[in-house]
Formats: structure tokens, C-alpha cells, sequence
């Protein structure tokens, strides 16, 4: 069967999925605009705490959208590389871009179940509502993301099992790794583990991590041409994913650092 | 690299490359020629200049886009250091708005291609992004007034 895709000729000039993709980001722009907007309307409106000056963690929301910009870059690193024809380098690039959108979630899980802790949910006050709501979206939105990802590097640059399953082990690993970090008690999601059990499972994960990236790295297979026919389904995912980061942006900024200080409403 | 900065340091002179300052030879009954400041020919020799390095062969290289992820990076860690800023009191909000603008604008004209694309996509995807921000300013504006 025969899969490849003849081009189109079109009055615009432009690959269509390109095309739809880029309208379905403006659209997603309103979406997103609404939630940001409706945060912004209610900003200052809660009447029962938590307020955003007890409960908001800079430091901690900082690290986690410096790991959803790196994670960006290695997007652009990945297709960057298989324009080029590196099939090795865009594999690892674009797996690096799914752990890292990853872990990025992993910091959202901790910071859901640490406001749940302190008494903050969707239903506490109007702050919770709009908050989670928008941060959830997001969270959904970067989950998809990292879905596609892993789906395309499995089926389109890995060539051989032994690969597919190595970049599928590593996906697990790191979630594995995260959910030890969870069990501990400093963080702790996931209560009543002892301690020794979450270093073991966060140890396990890492092994496994490195592991499976490492013997990655030694399956090497070039296969420059069935490369190159990629590059433009991994553009549609880079374009996703870029999108998925510059509404982290803007939230980092509007939510975070200028309502960080939010406290009860002056009335 | 160093051809490239002294060039870049006759324009901004004004000097000619042999040593003298440039001085042009324009007949009176004509107008001056564009670079005959100092400062007018530095502006677009450092355009062309950005313009040739953003724009290798429709694309970046990989190194370009790993200075531009370095450039997100620093801006980020200038918003965490901002926040910390007690003095700055309403001063912060115009602050962090520019700054995630600036990120915005980066993410979307090099890793979004956006500046080596087709016009279009620029087009639709600022239209739904332009729509969004509009509608969310009336709707604070709307909710403001209070009867």
C-alpha cells in the first residue's frame, strides 16, 4: 500500500495541512484568550481564601517553564535535524521534546495536588475555578502534544523494534522516575510510601531512563531518504508544540508573576 | 569576523577604508547620497546583516535556533529577577507584559518559522491572535465600569 502524498496544487500556494494547522492555532488563540480573559475579569474577586499571594510558587513555576522552553528548542533542534537528513538527531531531539513535555507535567501534578493540600480547588473559590480551568486546558493541551510525539517517533522515525520499544521504555521510565519523586515525602502526591520503596521506584526509572536512551544512541541506523519525506508531519507537531509554549508564556506572565500578589479583595 | 567589525566600525565613523574620512562626491545640483552620515550607513549594514544571518537558506541552523532558545532562557531568568524587584510597584505589570511579548514574538517568528514562511500564515494565525486579545481588553474594560 502505497502511502506517500502527491502535492496538491491550490490557489494558495501552501501545503494544505500546513494551512489548517496554522487556522486551527488561531482558533486555539480564542480559545485560550477566553480563559485567560475570564482569569483576568475575576482577578481579585475571591471572597474566601486561598488567594494567590498565600499559594503560588515562582521559584518552582519558573524552573517548570524554563523546562517547557527547552523543551521548545529541542522541537526545533529535531526538525531542524531531519531537514538536514540526520535521522539519529532528529529521533533524539524529538524524544528529548516528549520527556521534557513530560516532566513539565509532572510539575503541574505536583503543583494540582499541592494546592488540593492546601485547600485550593475548582471549587473553593472564584480564583480556583478560573485557575485551574486555564491550567488544566493547558495541561490537556501539552498531554495531546506529548501523545502525538511519542506516536510519531515510535512509528515514523524509529525504523527498527528494537528502537520503537526503546523510545516507548524511556517514556516509562521517566514517568516511573516521576512518580518516585512523588511517593517522597517532601513532595508528596502520592502519601504513606515509605521512603526506601520511593527512592527504589525513582532509582528503577532513572536506570531506565539512561538506559534506554543510551542503547538508543548505539541502535544507530541512517536511512537519510525515508528521513527527509517527514519533515513536514513533524513540522505540523513542532508547530503544535511551539503553540502549547507560548500559552505557557503568556500564563506564566498574567497568572504567576503579575497576580503572584494578589491577596483578599479590597472591599 | 574581524573584516566584519571594522567595517562595521568605518561605517559608524564615517571612515573610508584607507584611512580617511569618507567624503561624498556628490555634484551640488544632486541630492546627498543615503550614507552620507555616519550613523545612517551602521542602521542598515547591521539589517542586512541580521537579515543574511536569520534568513540561511529559508531556515536556521541548528546553532542560530540554539542562541535563540539561550536568548528565551535569559529572558525568563530577567521575568524571575524582575518579581523580586519590591520598588518597582505598578511599574511591573508594563514590565512582564513586554517581556513575554518579546518571548512571544522570538517563539513565533524563528521556532514557528513565521519569518521565513508564507505570508498567509502569519496572516490567519494573527487574526485569531489579535480577535483573542481584543475581546479579552473589552471584556475588562466592560466588567471596570461598575453602574
Amino acid at each position: 500500500m502505497s502511502t506517500a502524498v502527491e502535492e496538491h496544487v491550490n490557489s494558495t500556494g501552501v501545503d494544505n495541512k500546513k494551512l489548517m494547522m496554522w487556522i486551527f492555532l488561531g482558533s486555539d488563540c480564542l480559545f485560550f484568550g477566553s480563559f485567560i480573559s475570564t482569569y483576568l475579569v475575576y482577578r481579585n474577586r475571591s471572597l474566601a481564601g486561598p488567594y494567590p499571594n498565600e499559594i503560588l510558587d515562582i521559584p518552582l513555576t519558573t524552573v517548570s517553564t524554563f523546562v517547557l522552553l527547552m523543551s521548545s528548542l529541542a522541537m526545533v533542534l529535531a526538525v531542524s535535524y531531519v531537514q538536514r537528513g540526520s535521522q539519529v538527531l532528529g529521533r533524539y531531539y524529538t524524544l528529548a521534546t516528549a520527556l521534557l513535555g513530560l516532566v513539565f507535567m509532572g510539575f503541574q501534578v505536583y503543583e494540582f495536588s499541592h494546592f488540593a493540600h492546601l485547600g485550593l480547588t475548582p471549587r473553593t473559590n472564584i480564583f480556583g475555578s478560573t485557575f485551574f480551568v486555564m491550567t488544566g486546558f493547558h495541561g490537556g493541551h501539552v498531554t495531546f502534544g506529548v501523545i502525538w510525539l511519542v506516536i510519531f517517533a515510535v512509528s515514523r522515525l524509529a525504523e527498527t523494534m528494537k528502537q520503537k520499544l526503546l523510545i516507548i521504555g524511556s517514556v516509562f521510565s521517566v514517568i516511573i522516575a516521576m512518580a518516585g519523586t512523588m511517593m517522597t515525602h517532601t513532595l508528596d502526591v502520592i502519601p504513606n510510601i515509605p521512603t526506601i520503596v520511593a527512592f527504589s521506584v525513582f532509582g528503577i526509572g532513572l536506570i531506565g531512563t539512561i538506559g534506554s536512551l543510551y542503547l538508543l544512541k548505539n541502535s544507530d541506523n541512517q536511512n537519510i531518504e525515508t528521513i527527509k519525506k517527514e519533515e513536514g508531519n513533524l513540522e505540523l507537531a513542532g508547530l503544535y508544540w511551539h503553540f502549547v509554549d507560548i500559552v505557557w508564556i503568556v500564563i506564566f506572565t498574567v497568572v504567576y508573576l503579575i497576580s503572584a500578589n494578589d491577596g483578599a479583595p479590597l472591599i | 569576523m574581524k573584516k566584519l567589525f571594522r567595517n562595521i566600525w568605518n561605517q559608524f565613523l564615517g571612515h573610508s577604508t584607507d584611512g580617511y574620512f569618507r567624503v561624498p562626491e556628490t555634484p551640488q545640483d544632486l541630492p546627498n547620497p543615503e550614507n552620507d552620515t555616519p550613523w545612517a550607513g551602521t542602521l542598515k549594514l547591521s539589517m542586512e546583516k541580521f537579515n543574511k544571518i536569520t534568513r540561511k537558506d529559508g531556515h536556521g541552523s541548528p546553532a542560530f535556533y540554539a542562541i535563540v532558545g539561550l536568548v528565551l532562557a535569559v529572558i525568563t531568568l530577567v521575568e524571575f529577577l524582575v518579581f523580586y524587584v519590591e520598588s518597582l510597584g505598578v511599574l511591573l505589570i508594563p514590565i512582564m507584559l513586554v517581556l513575554s511579548l518579546m518571548k512571544f514574538v522570538i517563539v513565533v517568528a524563528f521556532f514557528m518559522h513565521l519569518r521565513f514562511d508564507n505570508k498567509i500564515f502569519t496572516i490567519l494565525f494573527f487574526a485569531g491572535f489579535v480577535l483573542a486579545v481584543v475581546i479579552g481588553i473589552v471584556l475588562l474594560i466592560l466588567l471596570a465600569i461598575k453602574p
